[in-house]
């Protein structure tokens, strides 16, 4: 074969592998309302920054007429590229090839990229869009699957690990996006269970659909699985750019810095009048965020699931932080078994990548409740105050209103490491609220006004403002250092600023160990 | 682009204070490229042990970093 005859070899094949399957498959791709797997790794890399690995590869194996037809790439594209300039590595599943399913080539591809990933210190992105395991490959596809959790495993903590769900993701496939950091999940379209609707059928009886069951939505709501649920597979990809613009890329790189424009020193008025006189009526903790960080900007994280618990990324002076708030229009921000386990993998997660933390505090305690104790809120609740705790990040806290009994320790207190902590004037901090303690602490001395044939309700209200003046205040907690400052609610940016900044170089070395034992 | 003659040719003075005009706007330019925006916490020593000793990296794999 002459030069010429071989470069126009490699041309044919290259041109035959972009598009393996055909353009009716791409077609028939479309017309399931999905991107093939080279669009989506368009639109989500910088134009003209990715370098694919891998193109020629062909899976090996025969039986059930697999060996007449070997497609280049074998349904997965791998390699890296930028996005906003930042390196990252993609693969990207190829439902128009086998269906996406995974065999032993397949397996090594994505293997092969995350290696590299971990080497390189870059994120990794899958773009996930497959039947499940090449069947016809038996235990090999199996071996494949684990092989993958293993990297995961291994990669967890290291390199952020983002998970996007495009089309089917069923059985063991789905635990590989488990263990990754982040999943978004495109309605309608995506779907993720273990069994599918038949199954749950003929083994429960129970009738449910593939949506009801597995799709975006009831792992956004429901279950907590997947944190992003979008319209359509161009503004999912638009929220993963947006994602990583918070998060560095590996565990020894600092969280991403943007010079701001936003003024460290603003003062916005309006947080004078965000919490109600009234101390149980409700308001969106998600304002006072708002109001607060770099130009209102904030990426929420699970906004559906557990929603008495705010999760997400802000800009604080041009620094990337994690953000956490009890949200009082949701349970009167209550923390609960789904808000701990919320709050603590987000925690874990912004440790892990040296993301600093900052918390927002009105809660009125824990849920009370049988579904709640034999669910194990016990262990749950200890997962959140294990993380705050466990964290090395700096951790700064703000209590708007109420801090409660044993919520109030959990929420990022002083006594749990938080390097910075204060209140507004607004802030309850104590056992629990007035009515309740009233009710205990005076017992007997209401029993006898009733028994006298005093007016009990009178005396109560009588002993509920001298329980609030005495305790519903930031200034016992004051007194004694348990809170840092009592500021101004429009302080409160500058006074963030401040304290993010001179934490930006904290240094925390604890007693070596293999690692915790958190309750899981 | 396509190259342009320009007459009449700068004399040699001229030619050198051109040559010297532009290096001094290139090294300007290298420099404001190689500045780090990022506030000095970002390059802290202290800050970086820190992000080392939470991941468990062995002192001497961190000076080479």
């Amino acid at each position: 074969m002459s030069t010429s005859d071989a470069e126009k070899y490699l041309d044919d094949l290259r041109a035959e592998a972009m598009n393996p399957s055909g353009d009716a498959a791409v077609e028939r791709q479309h017309a399931r309302g999905k991107l093939t797997a080279r669009e989506r790794i368009d639109l989500l890399m910088d134009p003209g920054s990715f370098v694919e690995l891998d193109m020629f590869t062909r899976h090996r194996s025969t039986g059930f007429g697999l060996e007449k037809n070997r497609p280049w790439g074998d349904g997965v594209i791998t390699g890296h590229g930028t996005v906003e300039g930042r390196q990252v590595f993609v693969f990207s599943q190829d439902f128009t090839v086998y269906g996406g399913s995974l065999g032993e080539v397949f397996a090594e591809k994505i293997c092969k990229v995350m290696d590299l990933a971990v080497r390189m210190g870059c994120p990794i992105i899958g773009l996930n869009d497959s039947g499940g395991a090449r069947i016809q490959e038996g235990v090999v596809s199996l071996g494949g699957y684990a092989d993958i959790f293993l990297r995961n495993v291994q990669a967890s903590g290291v390199i952020p690990q983002i998970s996007v769900i495009l089309g089917p993701c069923a059985g063991g496939a789905v635990y590989s996006p488990a263990i990754t950091d982040f999943i978004f999940m495109v309605k309608q379209t995506s779907h993720m269970f273990i069994t599918g609707p038949d199954v749950i059928k003929t083994v429960t009886g129970e009738d449910v659909t593939m949506e009801d069951l597995g799709g975006a939505l009831s792992h956004a709501m429901k279950s907590g699985v997947c944190q992003f649920a979008a319209e359509d597979e161009e503004s999912c990809i638009d929220e993963v750019r947006h994602l990583l613009s918070f998060i560095p890329q590996n565990n020894l790189d600092g969280a991403p810095y943007e010079a701001p424009s936003d003024d460290p020193e603003r003062r916005d008025a309006e947080l004078r009048s965000v919490v109600p006189d009234n101390p149980n009526k409700p308001y969106d903790m998600k304002h006072v965020i708002e109001l607060v960080f770099d130009d209102g900007e904030f990426l929420e994280v699970a906004p559906l699931y557990a929603q008495n618990l705010v999760i997400g990324f802000a800009r604080l002076n041009g620094h990337s932080v994690g953000v956490i708030g009890n949200q009082p229009k949701a349970l009167a921000g209550v923390l609960d078994i789904d808000a701990s386990i919320k709050g603590a993998r987000f925690i874990r997660f912004c440790d892990a990548f040296n993301i600093p933390i900052i918390s927002f505090v009105d809660v009125p305690g824990f849920l009370p409740g049988t579904s709640q104790e034999y669910g194990g809120i016990i262990l749950h609740g200890a997962k959140l105050l294990y993380a705050y705790a466990e964290a090395t990040v700096p951790k700064i806290t703000v209590i708007t209103r109420k801090a409660y009994g044993g919520a109030y320790d959990v929420m990022n207190s002083k006594h749990l490491g938080a390097d910075f902590n204060a209140a507004w004037p607004s802030a309850e901090i104590a056992v629990m609220g007035a009515d309740g303690a009233v009710n205990i602490i005076f017992r007997s001395e209401l029993k006898r006004v009733a028994d006298e044939g005093g007016d009990v309700d009178a005396r109560r209200a009588e002993l509920i403002a001298e329980y609030k003046d005495r305790f519903a205040n930031p200034y016992q907690a004051a007194e004694r250092g348990y809170v840092d400052d009592v500021i101004q609610p429009e302080d409160t940016r500058p006074w963030l600023v401040k304290a993010l900044e001179i934490s930006l170089t904290k240094r925390v070395d604890g007693p070596k160990r293999k690692h915790g034992n958190i309750p899981l | 682009m396509p190259l342009v003659d320009i007459t009449p040719a700068p004399s040699a003075e001229e030619a050198a204070a051109i040559t010297a005009a532009v290096q001094v706007l290139l090294q300007a330019s290298r420099a404001g490229a190689d500045a780090d925006a990022r506030p000095a916490a970002y390059r802290s020593q202290w800050r970086r042990a820190a992000i080392h000793e939470g991941a468990g990296v062995p002192a001497d794999t961190r000076r080479s970093r």
